[in-house]
């Protein structure tokens, strides 16, 4: 039994704590960006708890060879009052000087009680 | 019968087809400055109050992430690569034929430009922002040939061009006012962007056939400003039962006497619009009975020869801050037919330092008001 136990937290540690949100269906505005102009990642939330209001996305840049790791944080929109399921949508800027070519964009979602939706990732090839 | 016309340009080149009246529009955006365009054609047919648009864009650049806007009265079917033939007939036979020179007419304008470029200097950072759910009515979403494309309703303007963000349809800075009017007068937005999967960069002609139940089709020009070069060209041609005219811009004329070059021509028709009418005019260059073209082989074209007994074509260079009307044009059989050949060699003073002073002896024929 106690293996059990064992086995789901791993799993439930795997795909998110429970009662964490839940990102799905994240989707790029564009599989290629400019650097300095403006990327939008839209994805479908849910969180049982209803307590995304003072929530946050995170919304991270990461290039393929891990020298450059980004992240910022931005507000929930669009679920006051308990709302438990909608969309969200983070436009997201890479700037600064950096290298042009692949990167992992990702996007997660925090509740209020700080904890954090799997991360949802999306390749982008930068240009300039 | 109706006899009005109404036709706004947007682009280098369009092409209107009486009976009836056409709508087109539209903007042509890309990363961050609007994409310079070479040329537009368009054809529109109407066979009641069923429109046919057969759009040709051609830019200069190689930013292959353009968006293309065009107000449509009602959700269009969108085809795409059919009569691409016929605007290279048409414009080959309707353009102006300079007579006493041995060089052609120079007759587009030719710009060059490309898209601006993205970046800046400092550390790398990302800056990011929360960006509320639009609300938008979507009628239709679809990918035909090299184009993914959406037809699209919004109460707000904001709204309609941060879905058209989100989903990776470039929009220019400056669109909610142009689009915010058009929404207000019920129109819809077709917008179209090469898909990602699309092997070529080439913007291929499209064609597209709704429904008018306004019972006139209009092509709105006030978008275009946005993306617009100063002094852009717009030829267009209307097919129909007799000499097309402006109704609500001047008809101008400019005097072949003070021509000395081909290449004085497109100035002198910029200048004689903006002297006589107020930046908003158009010069006849070309009207005749259509069984005087030729189809040179193009089946589209064909078809619509047979069906429309007189062709005219009118030419204009208008300012951004200029397109706040949409032109619209009607059928005035009591109009003669204007042929395309233009004599040079008149007598000009080169001692003035414009040239103007003398090609600005245009005529205004007629400046009806119709909003």
């Amino acid at each position: 039994m106690k293996r059990i136990i064992v086995i789901a937290a791993l799993v439930l540690g795997a795909c998110g704590a429970e009662g964490a949100p839940e990102l799905t269906n994240l989707r790029a505005s564009s599989r290629r960006a400019q650097i300095g102009t403006e990327v939008f990642l839209r994805a479908g939330l849910f969180d049982m708890d209803g307590d995304l209001e003072a929530g946050v996305l995170l919304g991270r840049v990461r290039s393929v060879d891990g020298d450059i790791d980004l992240e910022e944080a931005s507000p929930i929109l669009g679920f006051e009052d308990g709302r438990t399921r909608g969309d969200v949508i983070m436009g997201l800027t890479l700037l600064g000087i950096v290298d042009i070519g692949d990167y992992d964009v990702s996007l997660v979602a925090e509740d209020a009680a700080g904890v954090r939706s799997e991360r949802l990732t999306q390749r982008i090839t930068y240009s300039r | 019968m109706n006899k009005k016309l109404c036709v706004a340009g947007l682009g280098a080149l369009m092409l209107t087809v009486w009976p009836g009246r056409a709508d087109a529009c539209g903007g042509f955006f890309c990363s961050q400055v609007p994409v310079l365009q070479t040329a537009e054609r368009v054809v529109f047919e109407m066979e009641g109050d069923e429109v046919t648009a057969y759009i040709q864009l051609q830019y200069q650049g190689t930013d292959p992430n353009f968006a293309w806007v065009i107000p449509v009265p009602e959700v269009p079917e969108v085809e795409v690569g059919v009569g691409s033939g016929m605007f290279d007939a048409l414009e080959a036979q309707t353009r102006p034929i300079f007579m006493g020179q041995a060089a052609p007419a120079a007759v587009l304008a030719d710009s060059s430009a490309g898209c601006g470029m993205g970046g800046s200097g400092g550390e790398p950072r990302i800056r990011v922002r929360s960006v509320p759910v639009p609300d938008v009515d979507v009628f239709q979403e679809d990918s035909v040939g090299p184009y993914d494309y959406v037809v699209l309703s919004a109460s707000r303007a904001a709204d309609l061009n941060t879905w058209l963000q989100v989903n990776g349809y470039r929009v220019a800075p400056g669109s909610d006012a142009p689009v915010e009017a058009y929404l207000s007068e019920g129109m819809k937005l077709l917008a179209l962007k090469l898909s990602p999967d699309a092997v070529s960069t080439q913007v291929e002609p499209i064609k597209l056939t709704y429904k008018d139940t306004r019972g006139c089709a209009s092509i709105p020009i006030r978008l275009t400003a946005i993306a617009s070069v100063p002094g852009l060209e717009i030829v267009t041609w209307v097919f129909g039962s007799g000499r097309a005219a402006p109704v609500n811009y001047g008809s101008v004329e400019v005097d072949p006497s003070g021509l000395l070059r081909p290449s004085d021509y497109g100035p002198a028709i910029a200048a004689v619009v903006d002297t006589f009418a107020g930046g908003q005019g158009f010069v006849t260059e070309y009207a005749q009975p259509s069984f005087r073209l030729s189809d040179q082989g193009d089946e589209t074209l064909q078809n619509l020869l047979a069906k429309h007994g007189y062709v005219t074509r009118l030419r204009t260079f208008i300012d951004p801050a200029e397109m706040s009307l949409d032109p619209m044009f009607e059928v005035d059989a009591s109009l003669g037919p204007v042929s395309n050949e233009i004599f040079l060699g008149g007598t000009i003073d080169v001692r003035s330092s414009s040239i103007f002073v003398v090609l600005g002896v245009g005529m205004l024929w007629s400046r009806r008001r119709r909003r």
